[in-house]
């Protein structure tokens, strides 16, 4: 794969988990979810076979489908196609987006130089915005789904970052677990939210 | 595949078991003798398993393996790990046995056994990093029985889940970071970096003031028995790891100034819970500052490793748990009796006219963790006590602050019990006997075990010093 089509897929990629913090529309939050583990998937293949990257892939799209599923019969997603104005919320959150990518694609170099010498900076670039992108959103949000999104968002950026410097067959299954089960927990969640508010 | 191994008995077959306690479930006195019934017999075996892993029966020989390989990994669980485990089963049936009372989650007894199973795990995995992922797993599971039933999730477990997600990277990033770097100097910045993750990583785990906040919410958030349980079995590990951590990693436990930090994290944690217990004005809240309190004694009691301050950690694991046990059951079995205590220091106002062993029961859980003479953690105490006096008298004047503050929580906590609010019925006109025999019988039996750990700590105390035995790098025998 060119370095160009991979710098294309590193800004999909961060650009997929930038709506995921700024945007609170639920439809567009979980097919951003899919479109980020599909460019994890297209980005690992550096360090990863096609074979072990397309684990994370189908766990990734299984974690997608399982939150929009949640969703779904909750009866809480509304039309992609809705028009909402932009808030101030949503403002001050893009703003924060844009210094978090700058601040990942700024320190990747230095962090490559002393600390990670093995990953390319690209991938360091991405997975460190993943992690940044995922401890702002699990900082900021108590709602059960942004949650969710921000903890998966932010294992996501560790994973990446690990995959380029270490490989186990069982630490790998641990994280499909502990992928799965976030997943699972972050739609018990959705489903307590929604009971105990139409109780 | 060799199943003749310890984990394929304490790992694989109660992990098997709560699998089968989840297809029975909703026959909720079935699962709970079946998990309590799995947890004794698991806990008696690792108890009379001889160290050697060999026994004769019906004139065969039995050679057990200590070793189980799953994706190409290990598995290893010692003859010297076998009271640990003994001690892990033994907390699962007790919390089990009295859980049936409450109206806690019919999932209890299905997870609380996954979970001790999963606590055996991160004790056996090699390389023991790994044990970071399986912590986060534990976590996952857990948030399901903190998450109280007909309630959405609070914010207490989710900054419990988020603290705890965010100390996994941490751990298996330092082990990477200092792979086969033994022998580089001390003031190697790897080795700076791998330590400082590795106690960020602990800290987040633990709840090290100041990352406790989420602690009490959670209490107030859950129902305290199965705070209890979750929070008493993850210490107790944890404890356990940050000991294998300090026990194989040579330059960790060779760093300049790394137990001087843990007795200053460990002082100053137990200075934090003692000074916000005293203020406290929820009583569900009290078990997280008592768990945070002992978490401090804990950290300091490995900070003080080289002066006895592993023993005292070893001989406060039971008692520990034992105090703790007492007072969630007695607050749960208040909180069942009279559910109008709404949870507020106000609400239990004359309490022990109504009920007095209740009442009194509480009062000693607490007395026995504030460490008083012929109480269960007296023993333990008393040695860091006298470690860190003989030590330096910096820590002495911040200890002796969280001791008071401790002891005057207790104070008012008696006071409230015994001073009967004027606008409540006189206690005559209370329903009488609400304490049934058994609950009275349960809660002095538990009073005379403490009373006997504190008077005879040599016998009831000493036997579990060999929680310490798998260290022997870290405490050298002899």
């Amino acid at each position: 794969m060119s370095e160009t089509l991979r710098t294309v897929l590193a800004a999909i990629l961060l650009l997929s988990a930038a709506i995921n913090l700024v945007r609170r529309q639920w439809t567009l939050n979980i097919f951003a979810l899919g479109l980020q583990y599909i460019c994890i998937f297209l980005l690992i293949l550096e360090v990863r076979s096609a074979f072990l990257a397309g684990i994370k892939l189908i766990v990734g799209l299984m974690v997608s489908l399982m939150l929009y599923l949640t969703l779904k019969s909750s009866g809480l997603i509304e039309s992609t196609l809705l028009r909402r104005h932009v808030t101030s919320g949503e403002i001050f959150r893009g703003t924060i987006a844009l210094l978090l990518a700058l601040i990942s694609f700024l320190a990747a170099p230095a962090l490559q130089q002393s600390v990670f010498p093995q990953s390319s900076q690209l991938l360091l670039t991405a997975s460190l915005g993943l992690i940044l992108f995922g401890l702002f959103q699990m900082g900021t949000i108590t709602e059960p789904l942004y949650l969710a999104i921000g903890l998966l968002t932010f294992l996501s950026g560790f994973e990446l970052l690990y995959a380029s410097l270490e490989f186990s067959r069982l630490l790998e299954a641990l994280l499909t677990a502990v992928n799965l089960s976030l997943a699972l927990v972050g739609s018990f969640f959705i489903v307590k939210d929604v009971e105990s508010g139409s109780e | 595949m060799n199943l003749l191994t310890t984990p394929s008995i304490w790992i694989l077959l109660p992990i098997l078991l709560s699998l089968l306690l989840s297809l029975v479930h909703r026959f909720h006195k079935l699962s709970v003798w079946i998990a309590c019934l799995g947890s004794l017999l698991l806990a008696v075996a690792a108890f009379i398993f001889p160290q050697s892993l060999e026994f004769n029966l019906f004139g065969r020989k039995f050679l057990f393996d200590d070793t189980f390989l799953i994706f190409n990994r290990e598995l290893i669980l010692t003859g010297s790990q076998l009271k640990t485990i003994a001690m892990l089963y033994l907390f699962s049936f007790l919390w089990n046995i009295a859980g049936m009372r409450f109206s806690v989650s019919r999932w209890f007894p299905t997870i609380s056994l996954a979970i001790t199973a999963l606590w055996i795990t991160t004790l056996a995995v090699k390389p023991f990093l790994y044990a970071a992922v399986i912590v986060e797993l534990i976590v996952l599971i857990s948030t399901l029985l903190l998450t109280p039933r007909g309630k959405q999730a609070g914010s207490g477990v989710m900054r419990y889940l988020v603290s705890q997600t965010v100390a996994m990277p941490l751990i298996l990033l330092s082990g990477w970071m200092v792979t086969g770097i033994e022998t580089a100097p001390s003031a190697s910045p790897l080795i700076l970096r791998g330590t400082v993750l590795i106690l960020l990583g602990f800290s987040l785990w633990l709840a090290i003031f100041p990352l406790h906040t989420w602690l009490p919410m959670l209490a107030d958030e859950t129902h305290p028995w199965v705070f209890s349980f979750i929070f008493l079995m993850q210490q107790s590990s944890l404890w356990l790891l940050l000991l294998e951590f300090l026990d194989q990693f040579a330059w960790l436990r060779n760093l300049n100034g790394i137990f001087s930090v843990m007795q200053w994290a460990g002082v100053l944690t137990l200075l934090a819970g003692g000074v916000l217990l005293s203020l406290q004005t929820r009583i569900n809240r009290v078990l997280a500052y008592l768990i945070l309190i002992e978490t401090g004694y804990s950290v300091l009691a490995i900070g003080l490793i080289n002066q006895g301050g592993g023993n005292a950690l070893a001989l406060s694991f039971i008692p520990r748990v034992l105090a703790c046990w007492q007072w969630s059951y007695t607050l749960s079995s208040v909180q069942q009796i009279a559910p109008e205590i709404d949870g507020s220091f106000s609400s239990l106002s004359g309490l022990f006219s109504r009920l007095p062993f209740h009442s009194t029961s509480l009062i000693i859980s607490l007395l026995s963790l504030l460490g008083l003479p012929a109480l269960g953690l007296f023993p333990a105490k008393r040695m860091l006590w006298n470690s860190i006096a003989n030590l330096t008298f910096q820590y002495t004047s911040l200890i002796a602050l969280a001791v008071a503050g401790m002891a005057l929580f207790i104070l008012r906590m008696m006071h409230t019990l015994l001073t009967p609010d004027p606008e409540t019925p006189p206690p005559a006109l209370l329903i009488a006997n609400e304490e049934s025999l058994l609950q009275i019988l349960i809660l002095c039996v538990f009073t005379l075990l403490s009373l006997l750990m504190g008077i005879f700590p040599h016998i009831f105390l000493n036997p579990f010093l060999g929680l310490l035995e798998p260290f022997n790098h870290l405490l050298p025998l002899g």
